[in-house]
């Protein structure tokens, strides 16, 4: 299997204090993966690591075979690395066409063109309006992201990073604080992706990683302790007792 | 070819020069620093102080009035923070401009009671005149200068350093839960923070006064040099705005030796050099004025 | 044609046509309309970094004194004429804005500020030093307006007053419809969100040290028109605009207008602040008093200035309307009436 991501060693301090140390690790493209581990693990520092906005003090990291470590995280949205963020971070007083469309290539390759209007760049417009679709968000273009519902606001998170057409999309914890009609949205629009995309999800919801996942990497106190199948993190000691309770089963099943 | 004299007593202003420019920076850096809010009427306040010690030292003395006169800068660097306050937390452009519409207010209120003329202040009698130093004869006044800014400095210091208060002021605490945790009143803090910033400059003012003379427009001028010595020194480092001012008055100093206005110049051509090489200033730190 | 220039925008361009007839009768002069619309280049310009960036910067005044130097320095010593002159004014300035920009860019908030600060006094002193120049605090006077060739019209004196207002106007024109389509443009979108997230504008792709580079130096550029002009209708190139005092005057103009909320925000406030300016220094000498606290009054309670609370009223939204309030409206229209 050629990963799609890889990293090698990675390690970050803050001061004098190690968050992440030796991390390596490989995703496979094409299937869905998530990192998961309690709160302090280093999960978002890892994404912040992966996307370019944080340096490692070590270690390397490599994109479809070529090392993107010293890369900045716009040079890395234009590879294909596409992010949403856990707390939400979103073109506030955009409406949600204008959120997502600003993301789109189409209209990114045309960043410095001056004299055109916006709308008029028609690639763009509908490849915003599929996202639209994709996400649920149909009938809401024109609504600034403020005036959005929660549940809809995460949504529009997650479309503002679809809409850069990723080869990897990492998403850091999507469904944090959803109701059940989004949640439901979520789990469909990540399954149809799936197929055609490599995903990583940092989460916390345990249904969502075992019923969904192909693979699972566990971190704890900065280090991956623990990778594998759903079912093999799941009945993995060391993991049970560094989470101690902590996490959200709603319901195991298989 | 400037003989070894006049080129230390060049080198001596310079250092002079320096360490006031470092007492002005720093206490515009504190207010910065702790509050994120560049108060543009610190010039003006340098030349509150200058005022109010011209018109205070007939009636108490000259030490009398260099402890009075800050205090009363201070005072009104306690009213203006009343106004400053409110733009606390909103886009830091909006402190800006309040303190600059104060500046520009004070300015014409000095202008007002005191006249747009200048006043020329002799230094006090016991140290009028020059010191005898070997080759050199150089100014008692500026002396005493230096000296009175090195024990500012030093008190701020001790301050910043030693005790509990300031502690909370070196870690750049804007974040008001952190430190109502730390059972600090945050807005007592930031008005004595302001205050303390406000009495500084008025302080600067007041011993620098004989040097320069004293108008309305001095307090642009002196403001300047602060912010240049901010960008040089770094945001959030004591040794930076000291480090930074010493830079600054040397190169002024020296300067005025080879090209009479070419001062400033000299000054920005570091400014810029510094910024190239070292982006966040000479011991600059990250701090959420970056973010 | 709507497509080009908005409703709105034709009211204010024929509001500027026929205003120097209307003057007199209100107790202008027709001096003032050309004051207006020049500091309205200047300031239209400079929102496209506050307002539209969120880059508060502060000492744009060097830049728009700096092009009545340019273009000074060009006319008495270099090309001569007009036209040349000006575009070197413009070049000039937009050259040296791009040059800050190098250092500015990386930043934004409170060290943007202070390094705009420090760069702009830079060039105020510059004035000073360079004084074989620039005529130091005299400044650089005998500048002339040539005539200029008017197809239809002949040679056309810009000598007085009101040839040379519509002179500007012209301009006024050209810099409003240039830079509604810059706010319209893919470039505009980019902008806003960089405001709104600059993290967010880099985690989709965009280097925005370079957008903010290239938005400052724009706004450079209009600022050199803008000085430009000026030093044409004072005959003269001087440091005064270019103090830091000065440099806060085109902050507060958006500000009172409401650059945050309008496009077209920066013009009211031009036009307030210059009547305000006028009025204040015939009741007093002390304006600047009234100015100052003036200032500290608007900062305190009316930061959206003036159209940014008509807007409030009128609307929630409160911040530039790229259309989406307009088409949310449509839409709920077309939604209404296809409901039962």
């Amino acid at each position: 299997m050629t990963a799609i991501l890889e990293t090698r060693g990675l390690r970050k301090a803050f001061g004098g204090n190690v968050v992440l140390e030796d991390v390596t690790l490989a995703f496979a493209p094409n299937r869905l993966s998530a990192i998961i581990g309690p709160n302090g693990a280093g999960k978002t520092t890892c994404f912040n690591l992966l996307t370019g906005f944080l340096e490692p003090d070590r270690g390397e990291i490599r994109f479809q075979g070529r090392d993107i470590t010293a890369l900045p995280p716009d040079r890395r949205a234009k590879l294909g690395i596409c992010r949403s963020f856990q707390v939400l971070n979103l073109f506030n007083d955009y409406s949600v066409l204008e959120n997502i469309r600003v993301a789109v290539p189409a209209l990114r390759r045309r960043g410095f063109d001056c004299w055109t209007r916006a709308g008029d760049v028609r690639e763009a417009e509908d490849r915003a309006a599929g996202i639209i679709r994709l996400v649920g968000l149909a009938g809401r273009e024109h609504v600034a992201a403020r005036f959005l519902s929660y549940g809809q606001r995460r949504l529009l998170e997650i479309g503002v990073a679809l809409a850069g057409e990723p080869q990897l999309l990492l998403m850091d914890e999507p469904t944090s604080g959803l109701g059940s009609r989004p949640m439901e949205t979520l789990r469909e629009l990540v399954q149809r992706l799936a197929a055609g995309l490599t995903i990583v999800v940092i989460e916390h919801d345990m249904d969502f990683v075992l019923t969904l996942c192909h693979d699972v990497t566990v971190l704890h106190r900065g280090t991956v302790i623990a990778q594998g199948t759903p079912d093999a993190i799941r009945d993995n000691r060391e993991v049970r007792e560094a989470y101690l309770g902590t996490l959200k089963y709603t319901k195991a099943r298989g | 070819m400037p003989d070894v004299a006049e080129l230390t007593t060049h080198l001596l202003n310079g250092v002079v020069l320096g360490l006031l420019y470092a007492v002005i920076a720093l206490g515009f850096m504190l207010i910065l620093g702790t509050m994120e809010v560049i108060n543009f009427s610190h010039g003006v306040l340098f030349a509150l102080g200058g005022y109010l010690a011209l018109a205070l030292q007939p009636h108490v003395g000259w030490w009398a009035a260099l402890v009075l006169a800050p205090l009363g800068v201070g005072a009104v660097g306690l009213v203006l923070e009343l106004g400053v306050r409110r733009t606390y937390g909103r886009d830091p452009l909006f402190g800006l401009l309040f303190t600059f519409g104060a500046a520009l207010a004070l300015e014409e209120i000095i202008r007002i009671v005191w006249g747009p003329g200048g006043y020329t202040i002799s230094p006090p009698d016991f140290v009028s005149g020059p010191f005898h130093l070997g080759f050199l004869f150089y100014s008692k006044y500026r002396v005493l200068v230096a000296v009175l800014a090195v024990v500012v400095l030093a008190l701020v210091w001790w301050f910043l350093e030693k005790t509990p208060y300031g502690a909370v002021v070196k870690a750049g605490a804007h974040d008001g839960e952190m430190v109502r945790a730390l059972g600090i009143n945050l807005t007592r803090m930031r008005s004595l923070v302001f205050a303390l910033g406000t009495v500084m400059a008025g302080l600067a003012g007041v011993i620098a006064a004989p040097m320069w003379s004293l108008k309305p427009t001095i307090g642009a001028e002196a403001v300047m040099p602060a912010f240049i010595v901010v960008v040089i020194g770094g945001i959030g480092s004591f040794g930076g705005a000291v480090l930074g001012g010493l830079l600054l008055g040397m190169a002024s100093g020296l300067s005025n030796l080879v090209i009479p206005r070419g001062s400033i110049l000299v000054m920005y051509v570091l400014m810029a050099v510094v910024l190239l090489l070292r982006p966040r200033g000479l011991m600059g730190q990250k701090s959420m004025l970056e973010l | 044609m709507t497509a080009w220039t908005p409703p709105a925008m034709l009211g204010v361009f024929t509001l500027f046509l026929v205003l120097p007839a209307v003057l007199p009768w209100i107790g202008g002069y027709t001096y003032l309309g050309t004051e207006v619309m020049i500091w309205a280049i200047f300031a239209l310009g400079y929102n496209l970094l506050l307002g539209y960036t969120g880059l508060p910067a502060f000492g744009h005044g060097a830049f728009f004194g700096m092009a009545g130097y340019f273009l000074a320095v060009s006319q008495k010593w270099w090309t001569g004429g007009l036209w040349l002159p000006l575009l070197i004014g413009v070049l000039g300035t937009a050259l040296c804005g791009a040059f800050v920009a190098l250092f500015v860019a990386r930043r934004r908030g409170i060290y943007f500020s202070l390094l705009t600060i420090a760069f702009g006094v830079m060039f105020w002193f510059l004035v000073f030093v360079l004084d074989t120049w620039t005529g130091g605090e005299d400044g650089l006077t005998g500048l002339l307006r040539p005539a200029i060739a008017v197809p239809g019209l002949g040679a056309v004196a810009l000598r007085d007053n009101l040839p040379f207002y519509y002179f500007v106007y012209g301009f006024f024109v050209l810099s409003t419809v240039l830079l509604w389509r810059i706010v319209h443009s893919p470039f505009g979108q980019v902008i806003g969100a960089i405001k709104q997230s600059e993290t967010r504008a880099r985690a989709v792709g965009y280097d925005t040290t370079l957008y903010k580079g290239a938005v400052f130096t724009l706004s450079c550029a209009f600022a050199g028109l803008a000085g430009g002009l000026y030093s044409l209708a004072r005959f003269g190139a001087f440091a005064e605009p270019m103090s830091l005092q000065q440099s806060g005057n085109v902050v507060l103009m958006c500000l009172i207008g409401g650059g945050f909320a309008s496009f077209y925000g920066p013009v009211l406030g031009v036009a307030v602040f210059l009547v305000l300016r006028d009025f204040f220094s015939t009741v007093t000498d002390h304006w600047m008093l009234l100015y100052g606290l003036l200032f500290m009054a608007i900062i305190l309670f009316l930061p959206e200035g003036i159209l940014g609370l008509v807007q409030r009223v009128r609307r929630p939204t409160g911040f530039h309307d790229t259309g989406t309030a307009e088409a949310a409206r449509a839409a709920e229209t077309t939604a209404r009436g296809s409901k039962p």
